[in-house]
């Protein structure tokens, strides 16, 4: 593999044998769950073609149910923002912390804030801001970038999750996950009952009642998005479902593809925010929709991507994540869903490698519970690179060739012939076990057979002139 | 600003033009298997939600009476070692006598209501941070998954069901049932009427560190469900 | 009505590096009393191009593929047009799923391509399929595991034929392959352009592969095998590959 950004982050991880480790338990965990999941769900296969069919529906009339939406929020007191972009999505938020003043922000799981870094520009604007679900808490500690959607530090052990916390937090040193989210536990508490603000993602919102829905299962979301006197949902304008029933669709797949569960712990709907006459709750709520390029992809080939829920099964499926892990991508969405949906989002150009770093297998299409088709936005992806001229030069002048010749059967007769002959001596045994690139990436793992003695069509021919029943179709002359 | 929203839906409508959305339909169809199940007698969906509860490692107390009711809460209220909680509004707890047994064993019920300024506000959590129980109510439960469903409202406060690491839910038997589906199908109406309306399924849990499971990470470690006769 | 010509679309792979599965399927065909015809100047159904995003090269392999199936169909056959076997699950699947999408607005190739699509089937589908048949009174020696290619698994949705067929022939034991549908990490110019995670791929394959203590792994996929084959031989393993047909014909191999 070339010397590219991305090979080398491959690389790393190809050589990183306790990733690997960490890797195959997640996939191999999440796929087993993910399957009796499954199984406890009544009419699990219409339950995921309705669930496809709210999404496909919802999304075609994205501009009234959005406005339907807004309009339901608004009703119940809430206020909406429409963020075209991450530095509208990121001012909007760091533009209502200074309104009030507020020098802490606690945030829970957020995607959309990934993608617009809304963290940077909080702490640029003097903000402190602490990431409250476990996984992200670690891996902010650490510095680093979520490995997984849903579990986003598993590529660290719990030795090094140990080691990271006893630095940062003092704590003494332990392996023992209990007492690590202990230690969390504590630290985090105060951070709750003190934050100014607390900043959230949404995993679906609902058109019809203007509600948010947050499900999660530490409790961190609901603190969040409960304790601070202000709350600031984020949104990808894709996330929307039209009534309650068709959350319980969604809901009914969700948590099963995410993590087997039948329901994550808590299923938070918000509506508005806290009413006069109730004890507690932010007395602000902000609803922040997020375009940031989904409304473009809406008018494409790759609309389909926007179905998706975030549960994370096309990664537990995908042999190539497997392998790789979250960070090779180099990406705020690794795996399937993210070598479709950073170029997407981000165009082809410098993203074309993800799309290239797929066998094609079909994984991810058979476990999605919306079943979206990512095989099918891969190879568009790959057109649309091809088309922008990124195609390696040993392909974009390989390929036309044989191309050439495999529409001219005598000059195919000929190559091949050819092939045979050069390859033949060169191979000990049968097999060669070194070619030259471009082609020596396959020796780099595996012998290559020589070319046959002789090609089937010739053998059958000989099978044919001995009075076989089999005929060979001649063109008869025009 | 209403430019932004202008500008966003024409985007959208723009782009409508020509989406390829495999699957879009015109309307969503009526579900084809029924969300009603007027055949599960009240006995097989308390008995479907216990288990499920059950699996989760989710207290469930059948009590026979209302008698047994106040006893199975008190005595989770004593063993906890402490004296403080949070409650809802005796009316909201749905058994009678309760909340008079609560505060005549000699716990103190934490006033849940939270000030809108800064300072108040923080004292006033870390008050109720200090709560070792919380007890409230709850508008139902799914027997599917053994789910509770709390709403908020005036007496009913978010903080009791999360903040201490104990949590008891009054649950009437009446008000089990059999799916989410089936609760919003009868119950979607009330989902406005306060800010926030959660389903809870099992104690708080993590499994963020080596996928090895946790119990009792920012919610309650401990839930128990005690269904009302 | 029951077919009793077939066309045969052999594959480049079949042609150029594993004629004996050719040949395997011909005399399995025959066997079963059909005639078969090899349409003259077949090549390349173009799947190579067309996972590489070179659609307008994939587009002219396709058509030269379509010329060569569509051609000359004698009056008799002219409505009832015979179905196309392949030796090969991605082919197979190229044809019937991509050739229609890559011609979706030509007025010429776009029902060439429906057509084309609507009776091609891999072997093994065939065989189950069409005939109806699922013991060929086959019979073979050793331990052997089926390794279930992608395109033929997921795309074309065929599994249980090939496992029938196979678990038909006598004297042969068919054991498990652990994690048996994941990807063998071939997926054609990946091989290639990610050679290196197509290689991991491959170990794990080849891991589990040899866990099962199999003598010889079979498939209806000749890519992956040349991938797993090549990978087992670089590894000193004595474990062979076959194509399913190369077991259904009796013939002392």
């Amino acid at each position: 593999m070339s010397d590219t950004a991305f090979n080398k982050r491959v690389e790393l991880a190809l050589s990183d044998s306790s990733l690997h480790i960490a890797l195959e338990r997640v996939t191999s965990r999440f796929t087993t769950l993910r399957h009796n999941g499954f199984a406890s769900l009544p009419h699990a296969d219409e339950v995921r073609d309705r669930a496809r069919l709210i999404r496909a529906h919802t999304l075609s009339r994205l501009d009234s149910y959005l406005a339907q939406f807004a309009n339901s929020v608004e009703a119940a007191g809430g206020r909406v923002h429409w963020a075209a972009d991450t530095a509208a999505a990121n001012g909007v938020v760091v533009e209502l912390a200074k309104e009030r003043g507020a020098k802490t922000v606690v945030k829970g799981k957020s995607m959309v804030s990934e993608e617009t870094h809304l963290n940077r520009a909080l702490e640029a604007a003097g903000i402190t801001v602490v990431e409250s679900d476990l996984g992200e808490y670690i891996i902010q500690l650490a510095g680093e970038t979520p490995s997984h959607i849903i579990a986003p530090a598993i590529h660290k052990t719990k030795e090094q999750v140990g080691q990271l916390l006893h630095e940062k937090l003092g704590i003494p040193l332990t392996d023992d996950p209990a007492q690590m989210t202990a230690a969390a536990r504590a630290k985090l508490r105060e951070v709750f009952l003190t934050a100014d603000m607390g900043v959230s993602g949404v995993n679906f919102g609902v058109a019809q009642t203007g509600t948010i829905c947050l499900v999660e299962n530490e409790g961190n979301g609901r603190l969040t998005t409960s304790a601070p006197r202000i709350h600031v949902a984020l949104m990808g304008i894709e996330r929307l479902v039209p009534t309650l029933d068709d959350l319980s669709i969604m809901l009914q797949v969700l948590a099963r593809s995410a993590t087997g569960q039948k329901l994550s712990v808590y299923t938070n709907l918000i509506t508005g925010p806290r009413r006069r006459e109730e004890p507690d709750g932010p007395g602000d709520l902000h609803i922040v929709l997020v375009d940031n390029g989904r409304s473009r992809i809406l008018g494409t080939r790759l609309a389909e991507i926007l179905y998706c829920v975030r549960c994370g099964a096309c990664l537990n499926a995908c042999p190539v994540y497997q392998q790789i892990g979250g960070h090779a991508y180099g990406s705020v969405y690794p795996g399937p869903v993210g070598a479709v949906l950073t170029p997407a989002l981000e165009g082809i150009d410098p993203w074309s490698e993800l799309p290239q770093a797929s066998s094609l297998c079909g994984a991810c299409r058979e476990v999605c519970p919306v079943r979206i088709d990512i095989p099918r936005m891969l190879l568009e992806l790959r057109d649309e690179s091809h088309r922008a001229g990124l195609t390696p030069l040993w392909l974009k002048v390989g390929l036309p060739i044989y191309r050439f010749v495999a529409t001219r059967p005598a000059l195919f007769k000929l190559a091949s012939t050819l092939a045979r002959w050069v390859t033949r001596p060169l191979a000990s045994q049968g097999w060669l076990t070194r070619l030259p690139p471009p082609l020596s990436g396959w020796t780099d793992h595996r012998d290559f057979p020589a070319l046959a003695a002789r090609p089937f069509s010739d053998q059958l021919r000989d099978k044919h002139r001995k009075g076989a029943k089999t005929q060979s179709y001649t063109k008869t002359s025009s | 600003m209403k430019p932004d929203r202008d500008s966003m839906l024409e985007r959208i409508r723009k782009s409508l033009q020509s989406a390829y959305l495999p699957a879009a339909r015109e309307a969503i169809p009526p579900r084809p298997w029924p969300t009603l199940q007027p055949a599960l007698g009240l006995g097989a969906l308390a008995d479907s939600f216990t288990r499920e509860a059950a699996a989760l490692g989710v207290t469930v107390h059948r009590p026979e009476s209302e008698a047994q009711a106040t006893e199975a809460v008190l005595a989770v209220l004593r063993e906890s070692g402490g004296n403080e909680i949070l409650a809802w509004a005796d009316s909201d707890l749905a058994v009678r006598g309760l909340g008079e047994a609560i505060r005549a064993a000699g716990f103190t019920r934490l006033d849940p209501t939270v000030p809108r300024d800064p300072a108040p506000h923080r004292e006033k959590l870390a008050e109720l941070g200090r709560a070792v129980v919380g007890v409230t109510g709850a508008l139902g439960g799914l027997a599917d998954t053994g789910t509770l469903a709390l709403l908020t409202g005036p007496t009913r406060s978010r903080m009791a069901s999360v903040l201490p690491p104990i949590h008891i839910a009054l649950l009437p038997l009446s008000r089990i049932y059999s799916t989410m589906a089936a609760f919003f199908t009868l119950q979607s109406h009330l989902v406005g009427s306060g800010s926030n309306l959660v389903f809870i399924t099992g104690p708080s849990r993590t499994a963020d560190i080596e996928l090895t499971l946790t119990i009792g990470v920012h919610g309650p470690k401990a839930i128990h469900i005690v269904l009302i006769p | 009505m029951k077919p009793t010509t077939v066309q045969l679309f052999a594959t480049c792979i079949v042609e150029t590096l594993r004629p004996e599965a050719g040949m395997a399927v011909v005399e399995v065909l025959e066997r079963l009393g059909l005639a078969i015809e090899y349409p003259e100047g077949q090549t390349c159904c173009g799947q190579p191009a067309f996972n590489g995003g070179l659609w307008d090269d994939a587009r002219a392999m396709a058509r030269h593929t379509l010329d060569v199936l569509c051609r000359d169909v004698p009056p008799e056959r002219l409505y009832e047009p015979a179905p196309i076997v392949v030796p090969s699950g991605s082919c197979a699947d190229m044809i019937v799923h991509h050739y229609p999408e890559l011609f979706a607005d030509d007025p010429k190739y776009g029902p060439l391509a429906k057509d084309v699509a609507s009776r091609t089937f891999e072997f093994s589908q065939f065989i189950v399929e069409a005939p109806g048949i699922t013991d060929l009174g086959a019979h073979a020696e050793g331990k052997v595991v089926y390794h279930p290619s992608c395109h033929l698994l997921r795309g074309l949705g065929v599994d249980e034929a090939p496992r029938k067929l196979l678990s038909r022939v006598q004297g042969l034991e068919v054991v498990d392959l652990p994690g048996a549908t994941e990807c063998c990490g071939f997926g054609g110019l990946f091989a290639l352009k990610m050679s290196d995670i197509s290689g991991a791929m491959l170990n794990r394959k080849l891991d589990n592969v040899e866990s099962s203590g199999a003598q010889c792994v079979v498939g209806c996929d000749v890519s992956c095998l040349l991938h797993i084959g090549g990978g087992l031989h670089r590894r000193g393993a004595k474990i062979e590959t076959k194509h399913l047909a190369e077991l259904l014909t009796n013939d002392e191999r």
